[in-house]
This record gives structure tokens, sequence and C-alpha cells, in this order.
């Protein structure tokens, strides 16, 4: 039976969402409205950075069109100190 | 000290942004500076945009005394690139104000042989000013070793 399989897909919730400042000149450093986005969705979803094990961007550091992309993975993950089970970056990672 | 009176030697220069830009340049005046949360007072390095204690983006460069130890090395001998000496010493500091609060960096000014894990050395700045840059390099503690030109 397919009910006896696992997919993890299918126990996947969006459980917090956050969103930073919007403009076309805000100066400010796309990190620090990443970081902004990331706090409010955690705190959005009850939890803090200590609970976070994985950590998925798009579309990377270094990578995509100019002026659309923002923080990437590394810098991220650097920022909010996580402590990482996984993670998948773009252009950066597989 | 700073070494200004020749010209800076060949060096792969970091990439400026405006979050870095004062740590690079925070040499100037032969002051190492780190930015620092004015909530908790805890010191980052690299800068960030936010405090990863308490979240305060409340971050402001303050000076340090400069001091440091050595918390690992390695000699380098191989001329990978258009380095100014060889043999040299690369090594990773912690910085005297916070425990891990390192800086990865050159131990200058003494025998290469004379480096070992624990050394208290100094902040002393290798100056490129056209491009705004004081590079943090360290010393023994105690000032240039007389052996300094030994190899």
């Amino acid at each position: 039976m397919a009910d006896d399989l696992d997919h993890l897909e299918r126990r996947a919730v969006v459980s917090g969402v956050g969103q930073s400042e919007i403009g076309r000149r805000l100066f400010r450093d796309p990190l620090g409205l990443t970081v902004d986005a990331c706090l409010a969705a955690i705190a959005d979803a009850g939890l803090t950075p200590a609970h976070i094990d994985g950590l998925s961007t798009y579309p990377g550091g270094g990578g995509g069109p100019q002026g659309f992309n923002g923080a990437g993975l590394t810098e991220v993950h650097d920022a909010l100190r996580l402590n990482l089970n996984w993670f998948s970056g773009g252009l950066e990672r597989p | 000290m700073t070494d200004q009176a020749t010209d800076p030697p060949f060096r792969i220069l970091p990439a400026i942004n405006e979050r870095n830009a004062p740590f690079w340049a925070s040499g100037r005046d032969g002051v190492l500076r780190f930015q620092r949360c004015q909530e908790c007072g805890y010191f980052l390095h690299p800068a960030g945009v936010v405090c990863p204690k308490c979240w305060s983006k409340k971050l402001e460069y303050e000076p340090v005394s400069g001091r440091a130890n050595v918390v690992t090395f390695t000699i380098n001998h191989q001329r990978w690139i258009p380095v100014p000496e060889l043999p040299f010493a690369l090594a990773i500091v912690g910085i005297e104000e916070q425990d891990g609060l390192r800086l990865t960096t050159n131990i200058v000014h003494c025998p290469v042989d004379d480096v070992h894990i624990g050394m208290p050395v100094r902040v002393t700045f290798e100056a490129h000013p056209d491009d705004d840059i004081w590079l943090p390099m360290f010393e023994p503690a105690d000032g240039p070793s007389p052996r300094a030109g030994e190899r």
C-alpha cells in the first residue's frame, strides 16, 4: 500500500512566514533584509534561530541576474549562526 | 608599528563592502576595531548585520587592545602567488577581549621558527593606503624580534 510509505514532503508544513522591507532605494544591505525576513518567519513560527536545522536559499549568493540575488547560503548561515543538518542554495550548492 | 616607509608589498586585497570597510581601514590610526553589539557587548567578526547572541541590530565598531594569542598556525614555503617573502607564518589568532573572536592573519617581525601555539602577539598593520586598507598582522607581544630578518 502506498499509504505505508513515509514521504517527507507530505509531512512538510509552512509554519511561519516573514517579509522584509521592499523597495528600490532602501539603502539597506541585502543580507540585512534577508535576516529581517528570516527572523520574522522564525518568530512567526514560534521558534528561535537555535531551533533551525535546515536552510535553503534561492538563487543563492553569486548567481542569478543583477539585482535578483541577495544573501546566499553561507552568509545567512553565518549571520544567524545556524547549526544545520541540511542545506541547499541554488547555484552555490546541490 | 606600521610599515608605511616603503611601497606596500603585493597582496590579494579583501573585497570591501559597507559592512567590512571600517574593519579594513581601522589600522589607519594603528588601532584594531571589531563590530560590537551595543546591547549585549558581543564582538562580531566577520562583520554582520545582526548580533547572533541577542539579535540586536545596534552594531558599532569599537577598538580592542590589539593583544592576541596564536591559536594555530602553518608555515608556508611554496610561492603560490607572488608574495613578498618566503617562508611566512599563516596563523589564526584569538583576540584577548573575547573567547572565539579570531582573525586569520600572518605572524611577522620574527623568524618563522619562533612562532608557536599560545604565543602572545600584538597587532601591527601593513598599509595599503591607496585602497584604504590596513591589513592587520601580528608580531611578538614584546615587539619585533632582533632576529626578524632570519629565515
